[in-house]
């Protein structure tokens, strides 16, 4: 049984979605909406949940994280109820829901955050300050400032953490999947669900390109591509440094992915920095204070990376060591937020389109 | 032939400003009638028939235009437009173009020899574009006064006209006439627009042949029709399976009309039933977001539809694609009381239920003082509980559709609310 909670809608009102009440039904959105299907539809679903305070079926629904608020549906809303912005909301809000130990609570609240992104940032300066040592001013070698053991330590333990709490967050979030644990997958239809998406939807992003504004698309996608070389440049990196030598002159390798993988990467940060200042679409007229952390972050730590690369080139070593620390701080502080913060999309998303595919296949 | 002062100016020759004349003349007022169009008759002459009875439109309208035009205390000047109003002590003094029909009307017997000899070919706007008609035409055949008129900017002036017609009544120099009146009163009965369905390009509206919008049924079923049958326009074919869409452009924000058109789900339903009885072996489905059947035997009147098998479907429909081969239509919507998910349906016409846009011309002829309007830009009602037909100035009252989106029925209504307004009005003056 379901009690109504008229509080609901005004307490999502905090992730934006302000309009919603003025909804009347019609169906409009999930009509015009590219990636809306006969079995998967949204959002006006998730509108009338949220009117209706149905806190269970919103917690329960993988909805918010199959649409890509291309805005079709709020453009031609009658109401202007904002459907796309509700789904936005709504996915803050599951973030939220699904961490642990309420952590992101604290980055969600404007006011905690604030403390929380400074903490971070003097526990950064801090670590950098204890482990590392005064750098080699007469050539450059960022060893000398972090050695490769601390580093690597420092890695490893940061990808364990994130490990497991990924995976303790995708399973509370699996759990809530109102009815999934009590159906049966076959193995190997779960594994071909998993190969799919991870083709379909991570690499190619096939359900953004729906959208009617590609350019959008291409953005995200560049920065999808422009991260995935500079993961990719960065084990290299690591593992030249570890198994052959660091004065190897195969890391000209892993030098070039990394520079051709920031220009995408820099394209796509900087069109949604420019889209969100501008306002003028209807996904970027409300951005939240998390959107615009997660884009300068994530803005920064390309940026730095280039001035690092700069700085080498024109032998300005201080620059260089400055940079390399800024670079290592905002990289610190987008991957240990990463569950707690918009970057979690990365996790959430492949699993609600993996568990939308295999619910389709049923 | 005209007096130079009148009791009453009434503004739109349609059903509103016909039965405010109508009622005012029967009380000894003198009333002058403006009509725009080369015809009385404004939008219900146009139509087939009328929601809940199923009435013919043309057979109640067409007494009613007859009774305005020989009501010996009715002045019709059609073809003319209110240039100015102004207020000068307790009257009026109203200015009023009449355009130039190039065919004297006082001559002219409407025998359409001319329009036969006419060579030249453009659509037909009161079919809507769906046939055409000369440059020389009678507007409709029930139109009144039932004179010719010329369309000067198609007239390629070759002059067939006026070398056959019998009585002689083609007048090339005609040039626009002004005349200066003194009246006590004005109603503006000036009615609305139709929703250019244009403005709703999800639909496809004159990018599918197949798509057409409600004025343009009505034509294909009324008794004065332009193909004598009802056949979808890309090619001819007898529709088999046709679809309505209620609330286009209105109760819709994305387009800027927010309110409810009033008639669209009831002249849908019409449509619908008359189609049933035009085309027996048609389906008929409507996609509404609600049915708003108000009024007194518009319930009965669904269900009567529903009865007759007319298919309705909760859910705006959202997006219309063409199929090329067909020609055929498929419409996307959400089966929200059906098994839920997002459906699509293939149609092989699509009937657009247009709602109504305000009609704020009148307001530029206002000189010397402002006519208020209300925020959809309908004509102000200052006491709309207690004078309904009253707005901010003195003296000038509103009826019909000219206050907000009305039927038939509630049109005449406010017309008679209007009259006896304004007699009240004028008799208070003395």
């Amino acid at each position: 049984m379901h009690k109504i909670n008229s509080e609901f809608s005004e307490k999502i009102k905090q992730y934006g979605a302000f309009d919603i009440n003025a909804c009347y039904n019609c169906g409009n959105c999930t009509a015009i909406c590219p990636l809306s299907t006969e079995d998967n539809s949204f959002p006006r679903k998730m509108i009338r949940a949220t009117i209706l305070g149905l806190e269970d079926k919103i917690n329960s629904s993988m909805d918010p994280w199959l649409c890509y608020y291309c805005g079709e549906c709020s453009d031609t809303c009658p109401r202007d109820a904002d459907p796309g912005g509700l789904m936005m909301a709504l996915r803050r809000y599951q973030i939220r829901k699904f961490s642990l130990g309420k952590v992101a609570d604290i980055f969600y609240n404007g006011f905690s955050s604030v403390f929380a992104w400074i903490i971070l940032t003097l526990l950064a300066i801090g670590g950098i300050y204890i482990f590392g040592n005064y750098p080699d001013m007469e050539k450059i070698n960022p060893l000398s400032m972090i050695s490769l053991d601390t580093l690597h330590d420092g890695g490893i333990i940061a990808f364990i953490f994130l490990i497991l709490l990924a995976f303790f967050q995708i399973y509370v979030m699996m759990k809530s999947v109102n009815g999934f644990k009590k159906k049966s997958f076959k193995f190997s239809e779960s594994v071909k669900g998993f190969f799919d998406v991870l083709f379909k939807e991570v690499l190619a992003q096939k359900k953004f390109s729906e959208c009617e504004d590609k350019s959008r698309y291409i953005a995200h996608l560049s920065l999808v591509w422009g991260f995935i070389g500079l993961f990719i440049a960065t084990i290299t990196v690591m593992m030249i440094d570890l198994f052959i030598s660091t004065q190897s002159t195969l890391k000209i390798i892993p030098k070039i992915i990394g520079i051709v993988s920031g220009l995408p990467a820099i394209y796509g940060s900087v069109y949604f920095l420019y889209k969100r200042g501008k306002q003028k679409d209807n996904y970027s007229k409300y951005s939240h204070h998390t959107d615009w952390i997660f884009i300068i972050l994530i803005f920064l730590a390309i940026l730095s990376g280039y001035a690092l690369d700069i700085c080498r080139w024109s032998l300005f070593f201080k620059g260089y060591y400055v940079s390399f620390a800024l670079h290592l701080i905002i990289v610190f502080e987008l991957i240990i937020t990463l569950p707690f913060t918009k970057f979690s999309h990365l996790m959430y998303r492949p699993v609600a389109l993996w568990l939308a595919e295999l619910k389709n296949k049923e | 032939m005209f007096h130079l002062e009148y009791d009453v100016m009434v503004v739109g020759g349609g059903i509103a400003g016909q039965e405010t004349s109508l009622n005012l003349a029967n009380m000894g007022f003198k009333v002058i009638l403006i009509e725009k169009e080369p015809s009385i008759g404004g939008k219900m002459i146009l139509l087939s028939k009328v929601f809940p009875t199923l009435d013919c439109a043309s057979c109640i309208a067409t007494p009613k235009m007859s009774e305005t035009m020989r009501h010996e205390n009715i002045e019709v000047l059609s073809y003319s437009e209110v240039s100015s109003i102004e207020r000068i002590d307790k009257k009026f003094k109203v200015k009023i173009l009449k355009k130039p029909k190039f065919v004297r009307e006082d001559l002219c017997t409407g025998c359409q020899e001319c329009e036969a000899n006419c060579p030249v070919n453009v659509e037909d706007q009161f079919n809507f574009g769906l046939v055409g008609r000369r440059a020389v035409y009678i507007p409709y055949s029930t139109a009144i006064p039932k004179t010719a008129v010329i369309d000067i900017d198609n007239c390629i002036l070759c002059g067939a006209c006026e070398r056959v017609c019998p009585a002689n009544a083609i007048d090339f120099t005609q040039e626009p006439e002004y005349y200066t009146l003194k009246v006590k009163s004005v109603v503006l009965a000036t009615g609305f627009n139709l929703f250019p369905a244009r403005k709703k390009p999800q639909y496809g509206f004159g990018m599918y042949p197949n798509v057409m919008d409600a004025m343009e049924m009505d034509r294909l079923l009324s008794p004065t029709r332009p193909y004598n049958a009802v056949i979808r326009p890309l090619d001819g074919k007898i529709p088999e399976n046709i679809a309505y869409i209620l609330c286009t452009g209105s109760r819709d924000v994305s387009v800027g009309n927010p309110i409810c058109s009033q008639i669209c789900c009831m002249y849908s339903i019409k449509q619908a039933q008359l189609l049933m009885g035009a085309l027996p072996l048609a389906d008929i489905t409507i996609y509404y977001i609600d049915i708003r059947a108000f009024g007194k035997g518009f319930e009965e009147f669904y269900q009567q539809a529903k009865d007759m098998g007319v298919q309705f479907i909760k859910g705006k429909v959202a997006k219309i694609e063409e199929i090329k081969e067909s020609g055929n239509l498929k419409v996307r919507y959400e089966d929200i009381e059906g098994s839920g998910g997002v459906k699509e349906m293939e149609h092989d016409l699509v009937v657009l239920s247009v709602g109504m846009l305000s009609n704020p011309q009148i307001t530029s002829s206002f000189k010397t003082e402002e006519l208020e309007l209300d925020e959809y830009f309908y004509v102000k009602q200052t006491d709309p509980l207690i004078n309904p037909a009253k707005t901010n100035l003195k003296g000038i009252f509103a009826a019909g559709t000219a206050t907000g989106p009305k039927d038939i029925p509630d049109s005449i209504l406010s017309a008679g609310a209007a009259s006896a307004e304004v007699a009240a009005y004028i008799r208070s003056l003395k």
